[in-house]
Order: structure tokens, then sequence, then C-alpha cells
């Protein structure tokens, strides 16, 4: 049980660092917009984990269950982040889709350059 | 230069794993028994949600409708496309519509027992958006667009926030429903209404923005 959510754990904190690692080295902005995405996922899947340590039952309150609940405040934190990151997204997408319009290319080091007096 | 940031990254992730956590101590704590009783709705984190959070959540409505007004007023000045493919065969048009009926059956039952069980507003928007957005790739744009405005999406977009954060405005002065019966439809003060208020909100919101970028960009 432990040992299961170590490894987990590892999972998740791997998909984190690749969305940071993508965000940072990719040059392309749709790489870097969707790096974001699997960073977010992989921030999402963290505060279910933590959620799950108090223990696994949903956090509803019924009669016939027997066990520890999880903790209901993490998940109700990053219910936020979830619409949040939706709408944030389709914001950057419109954003890249006029910088694209305006440089024929997604490239940011060739659209600062065109920027750069 | 590159290296040193996947060397900091490599060495952040041993750092997290091999060291133990900050302290857990407040686990002990009966949180779901605890909201459940001062919230009076058997879903917990409804309850947090729309009680002990509310003010977050007021904000976290606005950042989600401005985001959308934003994606409209950045696209304004686009060219809409000019040809949009749509899926045509009858296969596709019928499995459409079909999942179609069932998410918006989802998001109903989402909006208006989410205090009760797993769900809520958000969850039932999104369910929403996901029927609205099989319609939409399967039938012509200018019918959705036309639908679009004669309900007047949009007006009523921006009357559910309005309304919602009068509630939240209400519910945090103090002013609350009585509690009711736990356990039943109609229970937990303003939270069934705000659950579907949201999900109005989210639904909408999320038309608004399959909706302009099929116009402007087509499906694919």
């Amino acid at each position: 049980m432990q040992q299961a959510a170590t490894l987990l754990e590892a999972c998740v904190f791997a998909t984190i660092l690749c969305g940071f690692f993508g965000i940072i080295l990719k040059k392309n902005l749709m790489m870097k917009i969707i790096s974001m995405d699997v960073m977010s996922t992989g921030v999402i899947a963290y505060y279910v984990l933590v959620s799950a340590r108090a223990g696994l039952l949903t956090p509803i309150q019924a009669e016939a269950k027997s066990g520890r609940y999880a903790d209901p405040v993490p998940q109700a934190v990053i219910l936020t982040a979830i619409v949040i990151g939706f709408s944030i997204q389709a914001l950057m997408l419109v954003g890249a889709m006029k910088l694209a319009r305006d440089n024929p290319t997604l490239e940011t080091s060739e659209i600062e350059r065109h920027y750069t007096p | 230069m590159k290296w040193v940031y996947v060397v900091a990254g490599i060495a952040l992730y041993i750092k997290m794993l091999v060291f133990p956590d900050l302290a857990m101590d407040a686990a002990d704590l009966p949180a779901v028994e605890s909201v459940v009783q001062d919230s009076g709705v058997p879903n917990a984190v409804s309850g947090l949600i729309f009680r002990n959070r509310l003010y977050d959540t007021i904000f976290e409505v606005v950042v989600f409708t401005i985001a959308i007004m934003g994606v409209r007023f950045l696209l304004s000045d686009e060219q809409p496309s000019r040809i949009v493919y749509q899926f045509t065969d009858h296969p596709s048009i019928v499995l459409a519509r079909l999942g179609a009926t069932i998410a918006a059956l989802i998001s109903i039952e989402l909006a208006i027992r989410g205090h009760l069980s797993p769900g809520g507003g958000f969850a039932a928007g999104v369910a929403g958006g996901t029927a609205i957005g099989l319609v939409a790739i399967t039938s012509s744009s200018e019918w959705m667009e036309a639908i679009y405005q004669r309900w007047h999406a949009s007006v009523w977009e921006k009357v559910s926030v309005l309304i919602f954060i009068v509630l939240a405005v209400l519910t945090l002065i103090g002013m609350e429903l009585p509690h009711g019966e736990l356990g039943t439809l109609v229970s937990g003060g303003w939270m069934p209404l705000l659950n579907i208020l949201v999900a109005v909100k989210v639904a909408l919101g999320s038309w608004a923005a399959i909706l302009l970028f099929i116009r402007y960009r087509g499906l694919l």
C-alpha cells in the first residue's frame, strides 16, 4: 500500500517535470501550450493523491460505508484549477493564433527576433 | 545552460521523492463530518466549494467569464473561415446525436443532484458543453449560430453569472436558506441553486468557445 503510493507519487512528479521541461526547453508555441497542459494534469493528479492519503472513500457522507473518507479539502481546491486551466488554454490558443498570423511561424525565437528593434 | 535546468530539475525530483513529506498531522481531523454538519449537504466537496470557499468560487466564475470574453475580443477582427468541413456521413451524425442526448441528460442529473452525489456545477457544465460540441461537429455552423443568437445564450450566460454573484454575496453576509433534511433533493440552502447556475454558466461559456473556434478555424 505504502509502496504503491510512493510509486504513484514518483510517476506524478515525473509527469509534472516532463511538462515543466517542455515549457522551458521547447521552442514551439504549440508545444509549450501542450506541455503546460501536461504539467497541470500532473499537478491535479498530485492533489488527488494527497487527498487519498487520509482515506480512500469518496468524501460523500453515507451510512453504509465503512472506512476512512478521502480529504475533501485538496479536491475542492484543485477543482478550481481544472476550470481555470480550460479557460486559460482557450485564451492561450487564441493568442498563439494571433501571433502565428502576424509572423508565419510558431518558433518563439523567430517571433522574438521579429519584434526586436 | 539547458543542462543546468535539466540537472536542477532532476535534483528537485530526487529531493521530492527521498525526503519525507511535510507535516500531515491535520489529517486526523474528521473533515468530512464537520463540513457536512456545517453545510447540510452530504457531498463534502460541494459543501466546501459553495460554502467554505465561496469567496474563491466567485472569482473562479469571474475568471472563466473574462477568459471567454477575451477569446471573443481577440477573435473579433479575424476573418471567418470560408468552408467548414463537417462530418456528413449518416452513422457519425446518429452517433453524435445519441452521445449528445446522453451527455445532456447526465449534465442535468449532475447539476440537480450535485450536492448529494458525485458531480456538481462544474462537471455538469462540462458535460453540457460536451453535448453541445457533439452537435456542433455534425451540423452546419450557421444553424448553431442561429440557435445561439435566437435563445440569447450570451445574455443568459452573463445573467447567470450576475445571479450567482448576488446569491454568493447573500450567503457571505449570512442570509442562508434553512438547510432542510440532510440528503434530500431540496436541501442545503442555496447550494442546489448555485450548482445549477454554475452548470448553466459553464455550459453556455464552453458553447461560446466551441462556436468561436469552429467559426474562425473550422473543425480541423
